[in-house]
């Protein structure tokens, strides 16, 4: 494993002592390149409420790749599938080194105020979300209360 | 504690200098003042439940101009109907009310006399400078009276001050507050005209009439210019004028102050020069923008706002004397400039809870004079009063924006210069076409893996540059002011392209196969 960079350890100071509005982000102890993250549902969207737990991890060509990030907490979402993979321009083909841990979860959270159903991951929920998006938001709600639920 | 002790003893603390504790609102002679207008309005029968009443109903019959279901306008349209008649025989009335009367041209309608009292006998030592202008409300102001008030205070805008008045219609005896308020009225000026030996004969005859008046069974305004409370918004005027005057001698001063140390800091911390303090003065001041003293959140404000920034002025000077670094200084001169620089904060931190304290204390003295009177003279203060004389918070964001700029930008931040993909010195920097800067090996990394879109602005520019893109004077400057993280970042790059050599090498003896090439 290599050394931890610069970037990786102000990236986390920052991460700790400056944190997000509705995010945060601790990284392991025995392994400084794996972050547990949360990420609090937006007022007013269907994930209002709710407490996200992530999984996030720091290849190691960090940054010149993104990093690796996977939802824990079950949630209804047409750009997330059943594993918690997300479908997102920056996580894949969008991604550039300039994109920090912070704003990539920034990302994330404005993911699920605005879901996109045209680019689906989750199939499924995606077809749901086009056909009666009324309905979709309410399993997405009741998603949130069920498995989000903030202790 | 109460306030007024309170902000004396806080106007007392040694961290409050006398000259600005001179200028301070004087709150405990204010309160006198109020209890003293409370005495005056007393005299008239306008108590504070009084007020309180004629007030309110003033703001029933303004909101309930079309309905007669209050008994408040029904009693005034009896009145008009019933006085009507008398008040045509009347001989003065001559002038003839239309419509509605604005403020302004009241005054000039008014049939008026003015009774100036002076100081009676000791035993009655209050409150007889009471001004009154007195109208009589003709059947023709039906109109009117149907929307007039039944009392109103006025703040009416006089150069720097304003004039308080206050515009009392009175019914007749059947409103048991108008009766009072009409015989204390009438007792009053009888009284002040008994000891009043200025006025005219002439001028009496005319006031004598308009007392018979107001004897008899009529509708009339009369306008108060309160004196008392005319003395109050004079002295508190004065003190936020003079609070003004030294709010801007703050800033003034404060803003002179900082460009003084800016430029002393500059020139010690020059590069140039052989002995330079550069490296203490950027990690001073690291230290500083760390601990944002006058960081303003929106959560925090007043009282807690000051104590917040005071805490963290404190916990600053903790971490820099943990430190040497003020120690350790090769030029004197720099010591002496950081001290000034600490001070500067103090001053800023002190002129801050100062006009903090006065700003409340005005607030609470406003408060009390609603309390006392009954009259919402809250609502009528512009905001001015309580805003302009103090130094507020888009001051504090100034000024503290001017230190960090000023002083700060004097030493460059190495976060300025840092490469946005590894976070340390952008050395050597390549500059592409977009104008966004990287060192050298990451854009060599990008190169290598074929990306072609900056990674800030994604315009494709990264292929396309060579060490023509080499920012040549930005090297020179981050050699100049970067020395130690220049040196660290080259030994770095020599590391990596030791290391890609004899990967390189490595595969080619392994692909050649030469066989092994360590020795």
């Amino acid at each position: 494993m290599a050394a931890l960079s610069k970037r990786i350890i102000r990236e986390t100071e920052r991460l700790v002592s400056d944190p997000v509005p509705g995010i945060t982000a601790m990284p392991h102890e025995d392994n400084l390149r794996y972050f547990d993250v949360t990420i609090e549902g937006a007022d007013q969207s269907p994930y209002e409420g709710g407490l996200f737990k992530l999984e996030l991890f720091l290849p190691e060509d960090y940054p010149m790749v993104a990093p690796k990030v996977r939802f824990l907490t079950k949630i209804y979402h047409p750009n997330i599938d059943r594993l918690g993979r997300i479908c997102l321009d920056t996580l894949k083909k969008n991604w550039t080194p300039a994109i920090q841990i912070r704003t990539l979860l920034l990302s994330i959270q404005s993911l699920l105020t605005s879901p996109n159903p045209d680019d689906p991951l989750a199939n499924d929920v995606a077809e749901c979300w086009k056909k009666d998006e009324a309905g979709a938001i309410q399993t997405a709600k009741e998603w949130t209360a069920k498995y989000a639920k903030k202790e | 504690m109460k306030f007024g002790k309170y902000f004396e003893k806080e106007l007392a603390s040694s961290d409050v200098p006398k000259e600005w504790a001179e200028n301070a609102i004087q709150y405990k002679a204010l309160k006198k003042r109020i209890k003293r207008f409370a005495e005056e309005l007393m005299v008239l029968g306008l108590s504070k439940e009084t007020m309180g009443i004629l007030l309110s109903a003033s703001e029933v019959t303004n909101a309930t101009i079309n309905t007669s279901d209050t008994k408040v306008i029904d009693i005034s349209m009896e009145n008009d109907n019933n006085n009507g008649d008398k008040g045509d025989n009347e001989k003065e009335d001559e002038e003839e009310e239309d419509g509605p009367v604005s403020l302004q041209s009241l005054e000039e309608k008014i049939q008026d006399i003015s009774l100036e009292g002076t100081d009676l006998e000791d035993k009655e030592p209050i409150l007889y400078n009471l001004k009154f202008q007195i109208q009589v409300l003709e059947d023709d102001a039906v109109q009117e009276q149907e929307n007039h008030p039944i009392a109103n205070y006025l703040l009416v805008e006089d150069q720097q001050y304003v004039k308080p008045k206050l515009i009392v219609v009175l019914n007749n005896d059947n409103d048991e507050y108008s009766k009072e308020i009409r015989q204390k009225i009438i007792k009053y000026i009888e009284h002040t005209r008994k000891t009043d030996k200025i006025v005219e004969v002439k001028e009496d005859q005319i006031k004598l009439q308009n007392i018979e008046k107001l004897k008899n069974l009529q509708r009339v305004r009369i306008t108060i210019d309160l004196h008392e409370d005319d003395e109050f918004f004079q002295t508190i005027f004065t003190e936020l004028t003079n609070l003004q005057q030294l709010k801007i001698e703050h800033e003034q001063k404060m803003t002179k102050e900082i460009e003084t140390i800016s430029d002393t800091i500059g020139s010690l911390s020059s590069p140039s020069k052989w002995r330079t303090d550069l490296d203490s003065w950027r990690e001073i001041f690291e230290i500083y923008l760390e601990n944002r003293i006058f960081y303003v959140t929106d959560d925090i404000h007043g009282e807690r706002k000051f104590e917040d920034s005071s805490k963290r002025l404190q916990q600053f000077e903790k971490e820099i004397n943990s430190t040497d670094l003020v120690q350790g200084f090769k030029h004197k001169k720099s010591k002496v400039a950081y001290e000034a620089f600490y001070q500067l904060n103090v001053d800023l931190l002190q002129a801050m809870k100062f006009h903090h304290l006065n700003k409340l204390a005005v607030t609470k003295i406003l408060k009390k004079f609603d309390k006392q009177t009954a009259l919402a003279v809250r609502t009528q203060i512009p905001d001015i009063m309580s805003q302009k004389p103090f130094i507020n918070e888009s001051f504090i964001n100034t000024l503290y924006g001017a230190i960090s700029e000023k002083l700060v930008s004097v030493i460059p931040q190495i976060e300025d210069y840092d490469c946005p993909i590894c976070f340390t010195i952008a050395y050597r920097p390549i500059r592409l076409k977009c104008s966004h800067v990287f060192c050298v090996q990451c854009l060599v990394n990008l190169q290598r893996q074929k990306k072609d879109e900056c990674p800030v602005c994604r315009s494709p520019a990264v292929m396309e540059a060579t060490s023509d893109n080499l920012d040549i004077e930005l090297q020179d400057y981050m050699k100049t002011y970067f020395p130690k993280q220049v040196k660290e970042k080259q030994k770095e790059r020599m590391k990596t392209i030791e290391a890609e050599t004899y990967y390189l090498a490595y595969r080619k003896a392994k692909y050649s196969g030469e066989g092994c090439c360590i020795q």
